[in-house]
C-alpha cells in the first residue's frame, strides 16, 4: 500500500460531488426528460437508489480490505491471476471513461465558447492542468477540490437564485401524468452517473477519519440527488417541456439571466466556473487511473505514470467519438448499462466473492479450532 | 519527489582557514606567554586593519595588552572603567588571572575566553580583549558600541491607529522593543550567528508553551544548515530557509513593527530578528495571514471585517482585472451590457493594438512607473507620478494609442495592488498577472480559469514550516476558517493562544526541506 | 545516476512543455475577435418580400459615426446616426445570414440583438424556421424580445428615434415596460410548442412623421397584437380586443379605463389599474369541460370630470360597477374571439387541463380541437377602487354643483 498523503472524509465526499455532478448537470435534464417526460425531476430519486447500492458495494469492499483499493483488493479476493485479469478490465475501462469525460469537456467548450479553437488545445490544456494536480498528490487534489467545489456550489446556487424571477411554478404540474413508469425508465441515465460513487472504493483507503463513513456517504448521495433534482426542477420551471429539445439546458438557463440590464449572458462566467467542477472530476479519474495502473503493475509510486496516462486518456478522448452525436450515444441507454456493469455490477460480484471467501475461511477456522 | 535544494558551492574562505576550523581541527589555545598571543593576533590583524594594541602595566608590574577596534567600542568607557582601575589597581599578589580581574572591574559584562578563535571573534565583534602576561585566558568586555538610528515610525507599514515604534538596525534595540511588550520569561530568544564573514547575529524569538515545539526544532535545523558568506538583510535568511524558495508567494512575513511580531508570537509563530536590518521575519504564515494588516485588530471589528473583505476582493482584482478585461472584450463580448459594450467599442475604435497587447503595454508601463517611483527621492518621486499618471496617460489616450477603458482598468488594478498590506504578498499578484493575461488572450475566460486552477494547485501544495499555506480554509480546521472571513471581537476570541490562528494542531507533520548538506 | 537521468529528462520535458505553451500562446487566439472587428447587431428584422425567400436585416452599431473620430471619448455624436441597417436575401434564414456577413467587412456579432422584429409578410410564412434558427445558432439571445411589425421589419430597424440610442433600444425598453405582450424567443417557442399551440406577439407600427421632421426620426410604438396559431400568423387585433386578450394573458400593465356614470352624460371617470390578475381554474364535471376565469383588478382614479364627489362610498361603488361591466365586456369579447371565431387556445386552457386533469387530458388529446371551442368559460371580474388620487371632490367646479351623496 503506497501511502502518499491522506485526505479527510469530507474531502473525499467533496471530490466525489463534482465527479458526479460536473458532467451530469449539463445533459441529465434533457436526457432524463427524453424518457421521463414531465416527471423528469423525480428520476434522480430513483437513480439515487443505485447510488446507495454502489456506496454499499464500495464500503463493503473497504470493510473486507480497509487499506486496499479495489484493484489491490481484487488480487486478494480472486487470487493472483484472476485478480490481475479483473484489474486488466479496469485498466482498459478507466482510460475509456476518463477519455469520455475529457471529450465531453472538449465538446462542451467547443460548442459553447471557443468554436474555432482546435480540440487538442482545449483538451490538452485541461489535461495538463489536471496532470499537474495529480502529480502533486492526493492531498493537493483534495484541497484544491475543496476550494473549487465551494466555488461550483456557489455558482450553481447563484445561478438558480437569479433565475427565480423567471420560473413558472405552475409548470411543475401535472405530477405523474403517465404513472411512475416513465420517471423510473428515465432514471437510467442518472443511475449511470450515480454508479460513479464506486470512486469511494478507490479513495477510501486514503481517508484518515473513517469512523462516520457510512453516514457521511449516504449524506453525500443525498446531496448529489438534491442537486440533480434542483437542476431538473429549475430547467423544467424555466423551459417547461422544451427542456428535452436543448443539448445543454442549464446553459440555456444561464443565458436567460438578465438582471437589471447589467448581469446578462452569464454563460461565459458559468462555463469558466463549471470548469472548476470538471477539473475536479478529470483530476479524480486521472488519479484513480494512474494509481490503479501503478498498483496493478506493482509500482511503488504512481507519479511516474501520471503523464503517460494523461496522454493516453487524451488519445482515448479522440478515439472514442467522431462528433457530438457519438458522444450523445455514449451517454444514452445502452451506454448507461455498460457504465453500470463496469461501475456497479462487477464490483458487486467482487464483493460477493470476497464475502463468501471470508465466510468460508471463518468456517474453516471454526472447524479447525475446536 | 522533493526537488533537492542546490545551495551555492561550498567555498572555503581564507578567513575561515585562518582562524576558525570549527569542529574538525581544534582552534589554537591561548598560550600563557603574552608575546606569543600578541604575535598571533597581530598576524590576524595585520595589514589594513584598524585594531589598536594598547600595552600597559597593571600596578607597573604585570604587562597587559588591550586589543580593540577603536571604532567599534566605547573607548571612553574603556578608559574609565577598565584602563583606569587596572592601572591604579594594587593587587595582593602578582599572580593575577582573568577571573580575578573580572571581579574587581566596575563592569557588568565580561567573559573569559581561552582560544585564539574566540579572542579574534570578540575583537571583530567590537568587544575589547584583555591579554595578561602569564595567563592562558583572556578577558573580553561587552563594551561594543555601534551607531544606530533612533526608534522611528516604520515607513513601509504605516497605520492610522496603533503603536508608532518600528524596529531599527540594532538587534539590541529590537530585542528591547519586543521584551518591553511581552513581559514573560517564556519569551525565548535563541541566538545563532550566521555568515562566514559577517557573523551576523540572528535571534530566534518564540513563546515557549505557545509554539509547537517541533517548529522550533525545525527552524533551528534549517538555520544551522545555512552556509553563506554574509547575511545583510532578512531576505538572505528567508531564501535559505523557506520551504519552496521558487514560489512567488512569500512563505515568511517580513515586518518592521514590534507589535506585529508580538501578535504573531502570541499566535504561536516564531520570529527571526536579524542584526543590521529593521525587518524581522515571521513564520509559519498562511495566505490569509499575509492579507491581514496589524490595523485589523486596532479598529472596530465590524470595520475590520469590512476592510478584510474589501482587501480580498481587491487582491483578486489586482490579479485578474486586466485579464478579465482582455478575455471579455476579445472573447465574450455578449457578457458586457449592451450600452457598455457600445461605449467600449466607441472608445476602442481608433486603437491600433489588440486588447491583449494594449493591456500588456499599459501594465508594464505601470509597473515601471511604480518601480521608478519607489527608488526616487521623495521630491523627484512626485514629479515622476505627475509625468507618469497625468501626462503619459492623458497623452496616450488622446493620441489614440490606448483606450480610456484600459487606462481605467490599469489604474484600478494599480490601486488594488496597493490595497495589499504586505509588500511581499503583493509581489505574487503583480507577477502572476502577466501569465494569466497571456492565457486570457489565448483562451478567454477558460484560459483565465485554467491559470487560476494552476495557481490554486500550487497554493494547495505550498507549506510554510509545515503549515499548509491555505489553512485554515483547506485543509479545514473546524471553527478556525471563520477567522478568514470574520474578525470576531477581541473578547470573543478566547483561545487565541496555541497557534489557533494559523491552524497548527499539535503533531502537525513538518515536511522538512532537504538541506544543502548531503 | 538514474536520479540524474530522470532529473535531466524532467528538465527537458519541462522545457519542451513551456516552449509548446509559449508557441500555443503566441500562435493561438483562434477565437479572438477584437471589438474593433465586430459589427454589433442591436436588432434583427425578418421580412419576406412578396412571400418568397427571406430578407434578413440587421441594425448595426457604427462606432465611427458616433463620434469615434475623437478618441478622447467625448460624445460628440448625436443620438441619431449611430446605427446603420444592412440586409441580405436568402431562401432561408441561415443563407441570408451568411450573405449578410459577406456584405460586411467586420464579423457580424449577433450576441447583443435584444429585439427581433418579424415583418407581417414573414410572419405569414410561419414562425417555425425563425424559431429553430434563433434557438440553434449559438450567438442569438434567448431573452431577446420578439415583435411583429405592420410595416416591413427593415423599416422599423431603419428608424433612428431621437429619444433612444437606437430603435432596438426603444423596443427593448418597451418590452421591459410591458407595453404590450412581453414575449422572449424562449417564451414564444414555449407557447407554440406547448399544449396551447399558439402565440401572441406585440405589433409595432411606425407613426407617420411629424411635419418638418425627418421621416426616420419617429419612434415605432406598439399597436395591437398579432395572433398565431401553430406558428402561423392568423390575425391582428387592436384595442379594445387586444386589451381583453392581454388581461386574459395576465400581461396588461399600463392602461387607463374610462367609464361614464350614466346620470351625468358629459363627464368621465378614468381609472388606472394598479394590478390586474387573472387566474384560470379548469374543471371537468360529468364530462363537461369548463374554465373559470377570475379577473381581479385594483385601481386608482386618475381623472374625474363628473360632478360626483368620490368621498361618498355609494358613488365609488357605482363607478366600480361600471368599471366591472366595462372590463367584463372587453374580456368576454376576447374570449369569444379566441374560442368561437379563431378556435385557438391563446390563454393556455390546454396547459391548465393538463396540469389539473392529466388523465382526462391524455385521453382526449386527439379530440382537443373539437373540445376547445365548446369549453364553457365562466368569467368573473372583481374590481376594487383603492384610492382617488390627491383630490377627493372634483376640481375646477364650484362646490355647490358637486353631488355629495
Amino acid at each position: 500500500m503506497m501511502k502518499q498523503g491522506e485526505i479527510s472524509l469530507a474531502q473525499m465526499n467533496i471530490m466525489i460531488y463534482p465527479a458526479i455532478l460536473a458532467t451530469s448537470i449539463l445533459s441529465v435534464p434533457s436526457i432524463t426528460m427524453a424518457h421521463a417526460g414531465h416527471d423528469m425531476w423525480l428520476s434522480p430519486f430513483w437513480g439515487s437508489l443505485v447510488g446507495l447500492l454502489t456506496v454499499f458495494v464500495a464500503l463493503g469492499l473497504n470493510k473486507l480490505y480497509p487499506d486496499r483499493t479495489m484493484i489491490e483488493a481484487s488480487v486478494s479476493i480472486l487470487g493472483a491471476v484472476p485478480g490481475k485479469l479483473f484489474g486488466l478490465i479496469y485498466m482498459l475501462y478507466l482510460p475509456h471513461i476518463t477519455g469520455l469525460i475529457i471529450r465531453t469537456y472538449g465538446e462542451f467548450i467547443i460548442s459553447n465558447a471557443l468554436p474555432q479553437t482546435p480540440m487538442y488545445v482545449i483538451m490538452g490544456t485541461m489535461v495538463l492542468v489536471c496532470a499537474i494536480n495529480v502529480r502533486s498528490g492526493i492531498e493537493v487534489i483534495g484541497r484544491s477540490a475543496q476550494i473549487f467545489v465551494v466555488l461550483f456550489i456557489f455558482l450553481a446556487a447563484f445561478l438558480f437564485v437569479l433565475l427565480i424571477g423567471e420560473l413558472h411554478p405552475a409548470d411543475l404540474l401535472p405530477i405523474g401524468e403517465k404513472g411512475l413508469r416513465p420517471s423510473i425508465v428515465g432514471a437510467l441515465a442518472p443511475a449511470a452517473w450515480f454508479s460513479e460513487f464506486i470512486l469511494i472504493a478507490f479513495l477510501l483507503p486514503f481517508v484518515h477519519n473513517r469512523s462516520k463513513v457510512v453516514r457521511k456517504s449516504m449524506l453525500s448521495v443525498l446531496y448529489v440527488t438534491l442537486s440533480m433534482v434542483v437542476t431538473n426542477v429549475v430547467c423544467l420551471l424555466l423551459m417547461g417541456d422544451m427542456t428535452a429539445s436543448f443539448v445543454y439546458p442549464v446553459m440555456i438557463a444561464a443565458r436567460y439571466i438578465t438582471i437589471a440590464d447589467f448581469m446578462q449572458h452569464l454563460e461565459a462566467l458559468v462555463i469558466a466556473l463549471w470548469i472548476s467542477g470538471i477539473y475536479v472530476k478529470i483530476s479524480t479519474f486521472l488519479y484513480i487511473y494512474s494509481l490503479s495502473i501503478a498498483q496493478w503493475l506493482g509500482m511503488k509510486d504512481y507519479r511516474p505514470v501520471v503523464i503517460p496516462t494523461a496522454f493516453l486518456c487524451t488519445v482515448f478522448a479522440y478515439w472514442i467519438a467522431r462528433g457530438k452525436s457519438d458522444i450523445s450515444s455514449m451517454i444514452s441507454a445502452s451506454a448507461n448499462i455498460y457504465t453500470l456493469v463496469m461501475l456497479l455490477i462487477l464490483p458487486a460480484l467482487l464483493l460477493g466473492i470476497g464475502a463468501i471467501r471470508k465466510k468460508i475461511q471463518k468456517q474453516r477456522k471454526g472447524q479447525t479450532s475446536p | 519527489m522533493t526537488k533537492s535544494f542546490r545551495g551555492p558551492m561550498k567555498r572555503m574562505p581564507f578567513h575561515r582557514q585562518a582562524h576558525m576550523q570549527r569542529g574538525s581541527a581544534p582552534s589554537p589555545i591561548l598560550s600563557p606567554h603574552l608575546k606569543d598571543n600578541v604575535t598571533a593576533l597581530r598576524a590576524i590583524y595585520s595589514e589594513g586593519s584598524d585594531v589598536t594594541f594598547h600595552t600597559f602595566h597593571i600596578h607597573q608590574a604585570v604587562e597587559a595588552v588591550l586589543i580593540f577596534h577603536s571604532t567599534l567600542c566605547d573607548t571612553e568607557l574603556l578608559d574609565r572603567q577598565i584602563l583606569g582601575p587596572l592601572i591604579a589597581w594594587n593587587p595582593d599578589s602578582l599572580l593575577i588571572d582573568a577571573a580575578a580581574i573580572a571581579g574587581i572591574l566596575p563592569i557588568s559584562s565580561s567573559t573569559i575566553v581561552a582560544t585564539l578563535e574566540e579572542a579574534s571573534l570578540s575583537i571583530s565583534g567590537g568587544h575589547p580583549l584583555l591579554l595578561l602576561e602569564g595567563s592562558s585566558c583572556a578577558l573580553t568586555f561587552g563594551l561594543s558600541k555601534s551607531e544606530h538610528r533612533n526608534v522611528e515610525e516604520p515607513t513601509a507599514e504605516a497605520t492610522l491607529r496603533g503603536p508608532r515604534e518600528g524596529f531599527t538596525e540594532s538587534l539590541a534595540v529590537n530585542i528591547s522593543l519586543l521584551r518591553k511588550r511581552l513581559k514573560n520569561p517564556n519569551l525565548k530568544m535563541v541566538s545563532i550567528s550566521i555568515g562566514e564573514y559577517t557573523r551576523t547575529t540572528v535571534r530566534l524569538a518564540y513563546l515557549e508553551g505557545v509554539i509547537e515545539p517541533s517548529i522550533v526544532k525545525e527552524v533551528m535545523r534549517r538555520l544551522s544548515a545555512i552556509e553563506t558568506d554574509g547575511i545583510l538583510e532578512s531576505e538572505y535568511i528567508e531564501e535559505w530557509i523557506t520551504d519552496q524558495p521558487k514560489s512567488p508567494f512569500p512563505q515568511m512575513l517580513s515586518t518592521e513593527r514590534p507589535d506585529v511580531v508580538c501578535a504573531n508570537l502570541l499566535e504561536g509563530r516564531f520570529a527571526l530578528l536579524i542584526d543590521g536590518t529593521p525587518f524581522a521575519l515571521v513564520a509559519p504564515v498562511t495566505l490569509f495571514s499575509m492579507l491581514q494588516s496589524a490595523e485589523d485588530y486596532y479598529q472596530h471589528f465590524i470595520m475590520s471585517v469590512f476592510v478584510r473583505w474589501l482587501r480580498y476582493l481587491f487582491y483578486i482584482l489586482s490579479l485578474l482585472l486586466p485579464s478579465a478585461y482582455v478575455a471579455i472584450t476579445t472573447y465574450h463580448q455578449e457578457m458586457i451590457p449592451t450600452v457598455l459594450l457600445l461605449s467600449v467599442a466607441k472608445a476602442r475604435e481608433e486603437i491600433p493594438f489588440p486588447a491583449l497587447i494594449e493591456a500588456l503595454i499599459m501594465e508594464i508601463a505601470f509597473e515601471a512607473l511604480r518601480e521608478a517611483g519607489v527608488r526616487l527621492p521623495k521630491q523627484v518621486g512626485a514629479a515622476v507620478s505627475i509625468v507618469g499618471a497625468l501626462i503619459i496617460g492623458q497623452a496616450a489616450t488622446s493620441a489614440g494609442i490606448v483606450s480610456a477603458p484600459m487606462v481605467i482598468i490599469v489604474a484600478t488594478t494599480g490601486i488594488a495592488s496597493f490595497m495589499i498590506p504586505r509588500y511581499s504578498a503583493g509581489l505574487a499578484s503583480r507577477l502572476l498577472r502577466f501569465p494569466i493575461m497571456l492565457l486570457a488572450g489565448t483562451l478567454g475566460l477558460i484560459g483565465m480559469m485554467l491559470g487560476m486552477i494552476v495557481i490554486v494547485i500550487h497554493l494547495c501544495g505550498l507549506r510554510s514550516f509545515g503549515v499548509p499555506y491555505l489553512s485554515p480554509m483547506t485543509p479545514t480546521s473546524s471553527g478556525l476558517w471563520r477567522d478568514v472571513f470574520w474578525r470576531s471581537p477581541i473578547w470573543a476570541n478566547r483561545n487565541r493562544l496555541r497557534g489557533r490562528h494559523n491552524g497548527i494542531k499539535s503533531g502537525t507533520p513538518i515536511i522538512a526541506r532537504q538541506s544543502s548538506k548531503k | 545516476m538514474t536520479a540524474r537521468v530522470t532529473a535531466c529528462l524532467s528538465r527537458i520535458a519541462a522545457l519542451t512543455l513551456s516552449l509548446s505553451m509559449i508557441a500555443v500562446t503566441l500562435t493561438g487566439c483562434w477565437d479572438r475577435t477584437e471589438i474593433n472587428d465586430l459589427a454589433i447587431v442591436l436588432a434583427l428584422g425578418i421580412d419576406s418580400p412578396e412571400g418568397k425567400g427571406i430578407l434578413l436585416s440587421a441594425q448595426i452599431y457604427s462606432p465611427r459615426q458616433s463620434g469615434g473620430g475623437s478618441p478622447s471619448g467625448s460624445s460628440e455624436g448625436t443620438a441619431s446616426g449611430t446605427t446603420i441597417v444592412k440586409s441580405a436575401n436568402g431562401s432561408n434564414l441561415a443563407e441570408a445570414m451568411s450573405r449578410l456577413q459577406r456584405k460586411l467587412s467586420r464579423h457580424v456579432f449577433w450576441g447583443h440583438s435584444e429585439a427581433v422584429v418579424i415583418g407581417q409578410s414573414a410572419a405569414k410564412r410561419g414562425l417555425r424556421e425563425y424559431l429553430d434558427f434563433l434557438l440553434r445558432y449559438s450567438q442569438f439571445r434567448e431573452h431577446a424580445y420578439v415583435y411583429v411589425s405592420q410595416q416591413p421589419a427593415k423599416e422599423i430597424l431603419a428608424q433612428l428615434p431621437s429619444l433612444e440610442r437606437s430603435s432596438a433600444e426603444a423596443m427593448r425598453e418597451m418590452g421591459i415596460m410591458k407595453l404590450g405582450a412581453r414575449v422572449t424567443i424562449l417564451d414564444l417557442a414555449k407557447s407554440i410548442e406547448g399544449p396551447g399551440q399558439s402565440a401572441v406577439l406585440s405589433r409595432l407600427k411606425i407613426p407617420p412623421p411629424e411635419e418638418g421632421k425627418d421621416k426616420l426620426a419617429s419612434i415605432p410604438y406598439i399597436r395591437g397584437l398579432a395572433l398565431f396559431k401553430k406558428a402561423a400568423y392568423i390575425r391582428t387585433i387592436t384595442e379594445p380586443l387586444s386589451i381583453g386578450m392581454l388581461i386574459m394573458l395576465n400581461q396588461l400593465e399600463d392602461i387607463v379605463f374610462s367609464v361614464q356614470p350614466d346620470n351625468n352624460s358629459k363627464g368621465v371617470v378614468a381609472i388606472k389599474p394598479s394590478t390586474i390578475n387573472t387566474t384560470l381554474t379548469p374543471r371537468i364535471r360529468n364530462g363537461v369541460w369548463s374554465i373559470q376565469a377570475h379577473v381581479k383588478a385594483r385601481g386608482d382614479i386618475v381623472l374625474n370630470t363628473t360632478d360626483l364627489s368620490l368621498a361618498a362610498p355609494n358613488q365609488v361603488k357605482d363607478i366600480e360597477k361600471l368599471w366591472k361591466e366595462k372590463m367584463t365586456g372587453i374580456v368576454q369579447s376576447a374570449i369569444n374571439l379566441a374560442q368561437k371565431e379563431l378556435k385557438t387556445d391563446f390563454f393556455g386552457y390546454a396547459a391548465e387541463f393538463r396540469r389539473h386533469y392529466p388523465k382526462q387530458w391524455n385521453a382526449n388529446l386527439s379530440k382537443w380541437e373539437s373540445i376547445y371551442p365548446n369549453i364553457e368559460t365562466g368569467l368573473q371580474v372583481d374590481v376594487l377602487i383603492m384610492r382617488s388620487g390627491k383630490s377627493e371632490s372634483p376640481q375646477g367646479v364650484p362646490d355647490e354643483t358637486i353631488i355629495h351623496k
